[in-house]
């Protein structure tokens, strides 16, 4: 029997263990994904209207980009300990750089012409902002969503190193056990998880934005 | 009625003013033109008047009222605003776009959807536009649009921007004429900014021109083209600006009515006396016959009478 079959055969017959790791999984990211929001969108409108903010805000963000998400895991368990909590705010830090700066630059590259038009109509800056500045960046935010989801849905994988659980569970299993079919149970459903997922959020995508671009 | 007194905007860091002690008095339903070269501080007095710049020092009335005594915002509310690259908002379809300030100004759905049906016939566009996108849209069908939504709320004082800049030569006269039309039978004050001397001719019913921050001089199309007020004047409106005078006579106003001779070149009654000087220069005669819309003969124009004007 090839791998790819007793991988399939072992969610099979263990069912709960299985069930249990995806939901963790999803847990960790679908919180992640929700405090990058929180935390990044309000951040690009603050940024936004304190423009020597905006260097130090990216930059510091950006640097966090650089950081591999193995190492924001291992810095996570000395501040935070082990466990599910630690996982999150390591994903959560993974997912804002996508987040905050597309948002950002969405909301900071709305034509000028157009800014220029509302302010000369008599719009205040917060109906600027709400009825402008947002709508018009809302392609760059969701596109923001789908890279941070796609990395959070990935990177996850990583938490079992400080006991967060989860998929990647049962890589690091198959790999102390030399266990390939058991590296696959968690391998195959991440990799669909985040196919899927950017396929899904895609097609959300033109589906809500997609008459704009329609000439 | 848009009164300004010595008004002087300095921006921070520069030595010369933008815009040096301007006084400037326009009366309600005309179109001024604000023109001259760039720098010449005419977009600044523009948009002194709906505060997108605050001056210096000195005082702008609009309709009475010191602008500086209303907030900025609600002021704008009441003042239409045209510019160059129109700025449509391009996720809103046409409708929504014109419904902006009607929106702003807490008007209900069904006096909107009126206003905006009686605007587009104004404009001369399609109700069916009315649920497109501005991507969807030419340049001119574009100006037009943001016409009608700087016209939405009926304001008294509408400004325009270099309302014609982003369209094409062809086009733009067609506009520019059309817009002459529209302007006067919504019986706006109208401010405009352009560099071009043959717009301000064609719809300005006032000409302010500019150097340096002050009003060289202001006043009629005509005075400004057969008066030149000094060398500036005169350099900046050009060495044909004899020929461009005549662009504001209609051939109809000047001729002898008649039945007109079938031997000479034809001139439409509604041209202008530049093109009928034309068309007589292009036959080497002396004469043109004048014809109407439906091409009939109705009366003569001679040189004579083009150059008497």
């Amino acid at each position: 029997m090839n791998l790819l079959g007793q991988a399939i055969d072992w969610i099979i017959q263990n069912p709960e263990e299985f069930n249990r790791a995806l939901g963790q999984h999803l847990l960790m990211s679908i919180t992640a994904i929700v405090f990058a929001l929180a935390i990044g969108l309000p951040l690009a409108v603050l940024i936004l209207r304190h423009g020597s903010m905006a260097a130090a805000a990216i930059n510091s963000v950006n640097g966090l980009r650089t950081l591999p998400s193995l190492a924001i895991l291992a810095i996570m368990m000395p501040i935070l300990g082990i466990g599910l909590w630690p996982s999150i705010v390591a994903l959560t830090i993974l997912a804002l750089p996508p987040i905050l700066i597309n948002a950002y630059i969405g909301l900071r590259d709305v034509d000028a012409d157009v800014i220029e038009a509302a302010t000369g109509m008599g719009m205040s800056e917060r109906q600027i902002l709400r009825k402008i500045r947002i709508p018009l960046a809302a392609p760059a935010m969701f596109a923001g969503l789908r890279t941070a989801s796609v990395q959070v849905l990935a990177g996850a994988t990583l938490a079992p190193f400080i006991g967060g659980g989860g998929l990647g569970d049962f890589i690091a299993v198959g790999i102390a056990g030399m266990d390939q079919a058991r590296l696959l149970v968690g391998a195959v459903p991440i990799a669909l998880l985040a196919l899927g997922t950017e396929f899904l959020l895609g097609q959300t995508e033109r589906l809500l934005f997609g008459e704009r671009r329609a000439a | 009625m848009i009164t300004m007194k010595n008004v002087t905007k300095r921006f921070d860091g520069t030595g010369a003013a933008a815009v040096d002690d301007l006084s400037l008095d326009i009366p309600d339903g005309i179109t001024v033109a604000l023109v001259g070269p760039s720098g010449c501080g005419k977009t600044t007095t523009m948009r002194m008047i709906n505060r997108l710049i605050e001056p210096t020092s000195g005082t702008i009335l609009v309709s009475g009222r010191d602008v500086r005594a209303a907030d900025a915002v609600e002021l704008r509310r009441h003042i239409g605003y045209v510019i160059q690259q129109v700025g449509l908002f391009p996720h809103m379809t046409i409708a929504q776009n014109i419904a902006s300030v009607p929106r702003l100004l807490g008007w209900d759905a069904g006096r909107i959807r009126a206003r905006s049906s009686e605007l587009m016939q104004l404009v001369g566009l399609e109700q069916s536009m009315l649920e497109r996108y501005p991507r969807q849209l030419s340049g001119g069908q574009r100006q037009r649009v943001g016409v009608a939504r700087a016209l939405a709320a009926d304001p008294p004082v509408l400004l325009m921007d270099e309302p014609f800049g982003a369209i094409d030569p062809i086009a733009r006269t067609r506009l520019q004429n059309e817009f002459r039309q529209i302007l006067k039978r919504v019986k706006k004050t109208v401010v405009m900014v352009t560099h071009d001397i043959d717009e301000a001719v064609r719809l300005g019913d006032r000409i302010a021109i500019m150097r340096d921050g002050r009003i060289v001089q202001y006043d009629t199309p005509e005075t400004i083209l057969s008066r030149p007020a000094d060398g500036f004047v005169e350099n900046f409106v050009g060495a044909d600006r004899a020929l461009k005078r005549l662009t504001l006579f209609s051939t109809g106003s000047i001729m002898t009515p008649g039945t007109g001779d079938a031997s000479l070149p034809r001139v439409d009654k509604d041209g202008d006396l530049r093109d009928a000087l034309s068309a007589i220069v292009a036959a080497r005669s002396t004469a043109a016959a004048v014809v109407d819309e439906e091409g009939k003969m109705i009366g003569t124009i001679t040189q004579a009478a083009i150059l008497a004007v």
